[in-house]
């Protein structure tokens, strides 16, 4: 007689889900990798710090936006660097797992203390996204592997998880949970983000967010701009995928999906928007979606490859400097406290001395102080007497021509027809622009009127599409169409028409 | 760590999050608090059309201008090459940036603070190769400048005006004279009774087609 399998209870799958016992590998790499991203984000601030942070400087603190004003306390120029520095050492010591938990929580504390003090320029989601991480690793176990701890504790270890798994300790998965669960929360308020967003949707944000400049050169973008229809196509696919990913993005063979979507469309915004720092945040913070199994699996087929390769992997082992021999001192235990704390402060006041020393506004320069030196008058007056009306053609981007939309965008943009086919010029506008009436014209090699059609483009619009059936009689010869605006040609885009008609049978279609 | 501490933690920090989408999605209270910046995730809230440069302007009592920004001492570029002042969007530290600098260097005495938008549109910015493939007109950017805001020396905002694409955008909606009538016969007026000084019904609401008006 068969008998009845119980299924495990919501409270026991709920248990399972976080309190399951695992190495932290991904924790530990996180641990690693986080704080260096962000070292290489507040290392050139260091010698900014008071200038951005104190009350010496001119910080833009995010609460103000909020109506909260002295939300955050403000400090000194020199215990502003101080505490700066504080936050590099936490960072290093994070990376390298030396008294990790308050590192970690240094950094965590510190990092949003500075970011919101500068919202112009230090702050940003992926901030926010490595203070939630921070503050779940510094909760959590990640300094029980490949760190000082874990060396000093003589829990040293050169192999692979998998090779030997009685060596490396276990604890509660629920910290890699919350980062996974942190990731799936931020992907799918994004989505909302852009579902509320019409012109995201409609691809038009997205190219002038490639045609922003105030990233880092992204050169790609700017190629993709001149595409919206490739961009209307990727943003929905974003869309689509940034609400799945909760669902989808967990242990199984959708991950294998996911995932590399996702770090492929993060590959993008390095290539199209000039970010940097977003997708190694982000890439990151994948680590979490894979468990112990997952690196033991990793790690498997990686001893593999060194075996099949053996020579080549024995002469960088070589290469390497080995660390085989390093044993931490007896004592060295109950002292790292002391070693990291004096070590910190040492930095600390070193740091402040030299900031001192460096006088970055210059005011104990031999010559004195900077002195302003005054303006070029033709340019001030520029500025203060222009006039603030928009010129014609600033309302307008560009006209395409073609024969077929997607979600209202040309997608085979041409410049060469043949009579019988259905003509689209479609003129890209810019916001903000009041309601206008666009006149279309089609005229010849000689510039004469072969037909005018227009219509009211309102103020919400972001295109106006202009369809025009080219007869099967029409000449062949060279044409154009001209988009006028209050009598003024604002756009032109030239245009063949061939001498061979499209049968009529697509024509009438 | 005890059980129960951990699940306090775990709940207390997924109700947070859960709160700010929520929040978020509802749009109710998602901007109460700047606390709540950490719990909503509203990247791409929104690009321009229009690329925005600020200018910060001393006028002096001579009548000299100063730039004060970037600093003499030098600007910190946090991402390629735009100096910080042109990263705060909303203006709101603008002044104090104007300020250190003022602090930290030798100038005669102040009149007022000047803040400018430098605007133009981002399709200029498409580079040549690509504008040529595009674009039968020549590329001729206009660089548009707006008076945002102006300050006393020791911080005293005495005129705000809207950014120069806010400016356009209620330029559009009133360049409408039906609205515009609408707007100037239907707003409601309050009929004030001088000598009921103090009492609750000093002043009422009404409508100016009401009989109560008239």
């Amino acid at each position: 007689m068969r008998t009845m399998e119980r299924l495990p209870s919501w409270r026991e799958r709920i248990e399972g889900f976080f309190f399951a016992e695992e190495v932290p590998v991904a924790l530990a790499l996180i641990r690693i990798l986080l704080p260096v991203f962000m070292l290489t984000m507040y290392l050139p601030r260091w010698r900014w710090c008071r200038e951005l942070y104190s009350l010496d400087g001119a910080p833009s603190p995010l609460a103000d936006g909020y109506g909260y004003l002295n939300f955050v306390p403000e400090f000194s120029g020199p215990v502003v660097v101080g505490l700066f520095t504080l936050m590099l050492v936490a960072f290093v010591t994070s990376a390298i797992g030396w008294m990790t938990r308050v590192s970690l929580f240094l950094s965590c504390v510190l990092l949003t203390y500075f970011s919101m003090l500068d919202s112009a320029t230090s702050l940003a989601k992926f901030t926010v996204i490595t203070c939630h991480m921070l503050l779940l690793l510094a909760v959590s176990p990640c300094g029980s592997l490949w760190s000082v701890d874990a060396w000093i504790k003589g829990r040293r270890r050169t192999n692979w998880p998998g090779e030997s798994p009685v060596v490396y300790q276990k604890f509660s998965a629920w910290p890699r949970r919350l980062i996974q669960l942190h990731i799936a929360l931020v992907y799918f308020g994004a989505a909302v983000t852009k579902m509320n967003t019409p012109a995201f949707l409609s691809g038009d944000q997205l190219v002038f967010w490639t045609l922003t400049h105030i990233n880092f050169e992204h050169p790609a973008g700017e190629w993709f701009s001149q595409y919206p229809a490739v961009l209307f196509a990727l943003g929905y696919i974003t869309l689509i995928w940034e609400a799945v990913f909760p669902f989808a993005a967990w242990k199984s063979s959708f991950r294998n999906f996911m995932l590399p979507i996702g770090a492929a469309f993060h590959v993008g915004t390095l290539f199209t928007l000039g970010l940097i720092l977003f997708p190694a945040v982000m890439f990151t913070s994948y680590l979490a979606f894979f468990d112990d199994q997952d690196f033991a699996w990793l790690s498997q087929r990686w001893r593999k490859l060194s075996r099949r390769h053996r020579a080549m992997f024995a002469s960088i082992t070589r290469a390497l400097p080995s660390f085989s021999g390093w044993q931490p001192r007896p004592g060295f235990a109950a002292a790292s406290g002391w070693v990291w704390g004096i070590a910190a402060v040492v930095l600390v006041g070193a740091s402040i001395e030299l900031e001192h020393w460096i006088d970055p506004y210059g005011l104990r320069r031999p010559q004195g102080p900077y002195a302003l030196t005054p303006m070029d008058p033709a340019r001030v007056e520029m500025m203060m007497t222009a006039s603030p009306s928009l010129r014609v053609e600033d309302k307008f981007f560009a006209i395409d021509l073609g024969t077929t939309t997607l979600g209202g965008l040309i997608v085979d943009r041409r410049t060469t027809f043949r009579p019988g086919q259905n003509l689209i010029a479609q003129c890209t506008l810019v916001q903000p622009h009041e309601d206008m009436w666009i006149e279309c014209e089609i005229v010849d090699e000689d510039n004469r009127l072969v037909r005018s059609y227009g219509q009211v483009a309102t103020r919400e619009q972001f295109r106006a599409n202009f369809s025009q059936y080219l007869s099967p009689d029409m000449a062949p010869g060279k044409y154009a169409v001209v988009v006028r605006n209050r009598r003024k040609e604002v756009l032109r885009r030239g245009f063949t028409v061939l001498g061979d008609s499209v049968p009529e049978r697509v024509a009438a279609n | 760590m005890p059980r129960w501490v951990v699940t306090t933690f775990i709940t207390c920090y997924l109700s947070a999050m859960g709160w700010g989408i929520v929040s978020h999605t509802l749009k109710i209270w998602n901007t109460v608090h700047p606390g709540m910046y950490f719990l909503v995730w509203d990247m791409f809230c929104g690009w321009s059309s229009h690329e925005i440069r600020f200018h910060l302007v001393a006028e002096g009592e001579s009548g000299a201008y100063y730039d004060l920004a970037p600093a003499p001492w030098g600007a910190f570029e946090p991402f390629s090459g735009l100096a910080r002042h042109h990263y705060d969007s909303l203006g709101n530290g603008l002044y104090r940036i104007a300020n250190n600098t003022l602090r930290h260097t030798d100038h005669e005495p102040i009149r007022r603070i000047l803040v400018f938008e430098e605007t133009w549109s981002k399709k200029y910015n498409v580079p040549d190769y690509l504008w040529a493939h595009r674009f039968e007109e020549p590329k001729d950017p206009h660089r548009y400048y707006w008076q945002f805001m102006e300050y006393t020396p020791d911080g005293q905002l005495v005129r705000a005006n809207p950014n120069f694409l806010s400016y356009h955008y209620s330029q559009a909606i009133s360049d409408n004279p039906r609205l515009i009538g609408e707007y100037q016969g239907d707003r409601a007026m309050y009929a004030v009774r001088p000598v009921a000084l103090g009492r609750r019904d000093t002043a009422s609401s009404v409508r100016p087609e009401s009989p109560a008006a008239y």
